[in-house]
């Protein structure tokens, strides 16, 4: 993690993931969708009107218009899109521009292209969300063939379990179908630190607020799920207001985890949010290493927000670009993306360096440094 | 924002904390209505009181550099902008010292030999 070992992950390789991804990620789950809402259409005069859309302990328990019966598929369809959308495109949102672009392969600013883990996992995700969607579709429309009323729909908790267990299937088939993209490690610049007098004290006040890139990717994302409670609300859903609560406590939680205040002093490392928190704090006898490392929010943490890279980073990522990073003795090491991280670092990283002076010094001598 | 204070310095305290805002409007690292920390952030960071960075975000305030308003904290004024535009000057003027054959650190050694 401290130094890339010049591992080159060549265009193609990426061009091979990307196509991969394309195939497993949309045009396959497209495909089982639309095969779906197909064999379901050609059904709905079959079907009872209303239709079973919802089965409990006790049979079927919920109905809706005959056409509902195509809801599923089509909810698929929609969010097998967004996401696959999402996968691709990233790198071309505003603000995501540690890099140039090429041939819509995003690469870092040294030129090394860039695909993630998430990308991938992503694409065995849609994969099996557009198989068990299809399935369930298929077979909640199928137990009804025919009936008179839809009150006589058989169980179908047999099936999904078998349509749950198809799912994970696909999803680990997805996962292999896609190509391991190695991806270099990206170089930490270690922090100068900052020349302090003796009795000097030094501190530095920053704060981290959400680039342009992760708005645009969390306003739509929270506005349709919102969307969608309202919509679940309005059909008098049992579960919508378990559903609507969750809305709220996540956009509360996206609403306030957008905005950090950093601040680097004789205390060490302190991050927290708009609401006091989520918050960090790294003593500075804590601090291994401090650097600067650039961030891509997509590749290296999956998203943006408070989060833990794949690689076990822990971090408050909210734009691409230079980000402070501190390795603890023991435990994560915290990466926070915040204008101004390479002074943050130089900060910190004189206060390390007087914290080992005297942590080496004043266990010899009395005076000095023990203020 | 980076604050800077030497209590053995001859220079009251509020002095070098205001004198920390003015380097980082100058370094362009603070712009016109960008928004500085709270005092009593400021006062926790660096472990003085908070009378004390309230004296210096009025000393900046009567400068012109600053506008404070109730509730809504510390603003760097627009009044600030010749501060801010310093920073260009700085850039050209090392750019072309080091054009010249003239390292940053040499130029910086005439600079503090210059007296206004």
């Amino acid at each position: 993690m401290t130094t890339s070992n010049a591992m080159t992950t060549s265009l193609a390789e990426i061009h091979r993931a990307r196509t991969l991804f394309r195939w497993v990620g949309l045009y396959l789950p497209l495909a089982l969708l639309l095969g779906a809402l197909v064999t379901v259409a050609i059904w709905l005069p079959r079907l009872p009107d209303p239709v079973a859309m919802h089965w409990g302990r006790a049979g079927a328990d919920g109905f809706g218009p005959r056409w509902t019966a195509l809801g599923p598929p089509l909810l698929g369809v929609a969010v097998v899109l967004l996401i696959g959308l999402l996968a691709l495109s990233t790198h071309r949102l505003p603000g995501a521009g540690t890099g140039q672009n090429r041939g819509g392969v995003v690469t870092d600013r040294d030129g090394v292209p860039r695909w993630s883990v998430t990308a991938r996992f992503l694409g065995a995700m849609n994969l099996g969300l557009a198989g068990l969607l299809s399935f369930l579709a298929i077979v909640a429309a199928g137990v009804q063939l025919g009936l008179a009323d839809a009150r006589q729909a058989p169980d179908i908790g047999p099936w999904m379990l078998l349509g749950s267990a198809v799912a994970v299937g696909l999803v680990v088939v997805g996962w292999f179908l896609q190509p391991r993209v190695e991806q270099a490690a990206d170089a930490v610049s270690p922090a100068e630190p900052v020349p302090l007098e003796e009795d000097e004290r030094i501190a530095w006040i920053g704060t981290a607020t959400i680039g342009r890139a992760g708005a645009w990717v969390l306003g739509p994302l929270l506005l349709a799920t919102f969307a969608l409670a309202v919509a679940l609300a309005a059909t008098g859903g049992p579960m919508a207001w378990v559903f609507l609560l969750v809305i709220v406590l996540v956009s509360v939680v996206a609403a306030v985890s957008s905005v950090f205040h950093v601040r680097v002093s004789s205390a060490g490392l302190s991050v927290r949010s708009l609401a006091g928190w989520p918050r960090i704090r790294v003593p500075v006898d804590e601090i291994d290493a401090v650097g600067v490392v650039p961030v891509a929010p997509m590749a290296d943490f999956g998203g943006w927000g408070w989060r833990i890279g794949l690689d076990g980073r822990m971090g408050v990522v909210l734009r691409a670009g230079d980000a402070l990073e501190v390795r603890r003795r023991r435990g994560r090491t915290i990466v926070v993306t915040v204008e101004g991280a390479a002074q943050a670092a130089s900060v910190l990283a004189a206060m390390v360096e007087r914290g080992r002076r005297e942590g080496s010094g004043g266990s010899r001598t009395t005076e000095g440094g023990s203020e | 924002m980076l604050i800077r204070i030497d209590p053995g310095a001859a220079r009251p305290i509020y002095e070098q904390i205001a004198a920390s805002v003015r380097t980082d409007v100058a370094a362009g690292r603070l712009r016109p209505g960008d928004r500085l920390p709270p005092a009593r952030e400021v006062a926790a960071a660096v472990d003085v009181n908070v009378h004390t960075v309230l004296r210096a975000y009025q000393q900046l305030r009567d400068d012109g550099l600053i506008d404070l308003r109730r509730g809504r904290g510390a603003i760097v004024s627009a009044s600030a902008a010749p501060l801010a535009e310093l920073s260009h000057e700085i850039r050209a003027l090392v750019e072309h010292a080091a054009r010249l054959g003239l390292s940053p650190a040499a130029l910086a050694a005439l600079v503090k030999e210059t007296t206004p």
